[in-house]
């Protein structure tokens, strides 16, 4: 019974302090967030093409769905060996809630109105995906990671110029 | 959504809120900008996504934000449904707070605003423009998680505005935190002090002012219903405070005074980009929204006219939201 409150006692102060407790995943929390952060960001893109590639028939936007799957999946695997290199946790597998919700309204549409929202979409999320990129490509504290954040960002910054461009002809239609 | 028109918003936005400076500029653009009884495309009001990437300390200037955002400043016209009344609003210097000390002296009210003081300057421009509406304004700078405080802000206010009959409480901590293990104690106790422990105090300190017929208003949130997993500490709050709008309402209803919520979306404010958004949150702020983009403070000022004026008696006990198409309730 001692031996229980004791090891509970111990329990509790291992985690009552504000500092770094032991069992802490490895990596900093700037590093962690942003490996999920860009799995996520990878997972969303694949899942959104996968959408696309199943729904429109649009040639242009079929195109860009497929380098989707293609660019993606290889940033994916970067991140993953980088991940790999540098001792880190692989990220949780999925997307988050705010993705969720724009994956789930793009897949009750259809027709032109689901290629609009497709590509509407694509802007916006390419924007944010590029600002988490550059930042962590300029400031990040993990070099491998950084590396992965370095090669990703033309990438990214190449789908923006591709999907602005898609939107401009929508939009002019 | 074309390129122009998003610009055009943009372009609206940021002219208000360079026009709010000058006094009859100020007069001029609200003629111009919303004729009365119109209507506009909800989608293509203000600006959407995707925004410059951009991160300010704790707590943040709406005046440094990209793009400014809308309190009203220039929009709101006031028809006299607050007259006489004397309001405190935690938070008052930006956001849903300073959009409700616009509004609130436009309709006749003296209003005291609580902020931090490093939000000095946005809290000067809301007392100049309640000073131009022709009102009292009574600035009372101050950290909330103090009780010490609490209670003085509330004599502060009652002395300054000569009583007190609408207490808005506002202000809040929200810190975007991945995963529960980065949520030091500080920041846990920060967020519960300044969301639920300064409400508390507060609204004790202020009931045995209130009249029959007062009312109180407390920010709640759509993550109160459905909270986001980077928003552990902060959801819990705005759940709390959902909670306990209801509860004072059926305690203090027998006495004349009516509590209710508001529970806003996305909502361009200074709390998003000084920790309470991740970076990619940003630049992509209020794209979930069926609405296609973030909500502008001006637009939930008419709900906390609504629920603080004498027209709204019968309603207490409830929440109104601004979701932009998402969430609850």
């Amino acid at each position: 019974m001692h031996k229980i409150l004791l090891l509970i006692g111990g329990a509790a102060m291992a985690w009552s302090g504000t500092g770094r407790a032991a069992d802490m995943p490895p990596g900093s929390r700037q590093t962690r967030d942003f490996v999920e952060a860009a799995a996520q960001s990878d997972a969303f893109e694949v899942l959104e093409a996968q959408t696309v590639l199943a729904t429109t028939r649009d040639p242009a936007i079929r195109a860009f769905a497929q380098r989707m799957i293609h660019d993606h999946g290889e940033t994916t695997r970067a991140l993953e060996q980088a991940v790999a290199q540098s001792g880190l946790q692989p990220p949780a597998p999925g997307i988050s809630s705010d993705q969720a919700a724009l994956l789930g309204a793009l897949q009750s549409l259809r027709g032109r109105d689901f290629d609009v929202a497709y590509v509407r979409q694509q802007v916006i999320a390419h924007s944010g995906a590029l600002a988490v990129e550059q930042l962590y490509a300029g400031s990040g504290d993990d070099p491998a990671v950084r590396q992965a954040a370095a090669a990703a960002t033309p990438i990214i910054a190449a789908h923006l110029a591709i999907v602005d461009a898609l939107r401009a002809k929508l939009d002019g239609a | 959504m074309k390129e122009t028109t998003r610009r055009e918003a943009m372009t609206v936005a940021t002219l208000g809120a360079a026009a709010a400076l000058t006094a009859s500029g100020a007069a001029r653009a609200q003629d111009q900008a919303r004729p009365r009884g119109g209507k506009q495309d909800p989608r293509d009001k203000y600006p959407k996504p995707p925004f410059k990437a951009q991160m300010q300390p704790w707590p943040g200037l709406a005046g440094r934000m990209d793009p400014r955002p809308d309190h009203g400043e220039t929009s709101y016209v006031g028809s006299g449904r607050l007259s006489g009344r004397k309001a405190l609003i935690t938070g008052g210097d930006s956001g849903m707070g300073r959009a409700a000390a616009i509004a609130f002296a436009r309709e006749g009210a003296d209003v005291a605003i609580n902020y931090l003081p490093e939000e000095e300057p946005d809290a000067r421009e809301v007392v100049d423009l309640i000073a131009r509406a022709g009102r009292k304004a009574v600035p009372i700078p101050g950290d909330l998680r103090s009780a010490a405080f609490c209670r003085e802000l509330v004599a502060r206010a009652v002395t300054g505005l000569g009583g007190l009959d609408i207490v808005v409480c506002n202000a809040g901590r929200q810190q975007s935190i991945a995963s529960i293990l980065d949520v030091s104690d500080e920041e846990f106790d920060q967020t519960m002090k300044t969301n639920i422990y300064a409400p508390f105090w507060i609204i004790k300190a202020a009931v045995p002012h209130l009249q029959p017929g007062s009312a109180i208003i407390g920010t709640t949130s759509e993550q109160a219903y459905d909270p986001s997993p980077d928003l552990y500490a902060y959801a819990q709050t705005k759940a709390a405070t959902m909670n306990y709008v209801k509860s004072l309402a059926k305690q203090l209803g027998p006495k004349g005074i009516r509590v209710n919520g508001v529970a806003p979306g996305p909502i361009w404010t200074p709390l998003q980009i000084s920790g309470g958004a991740s970076t990619g949150k940003v630049v992509t702020f209020g794209a979930t929204a069926p609405l296609g983009r973030p909500g502008q403070p001006a637009e939930l000022a008419g709900i906390y006219v609504r629920l603080a004026e004498d027209d709204g008696s019968y309603t207490t006990g409830n929440i109104y939201g601004a979701g932009g198409g998402q969430g609850q309730p």
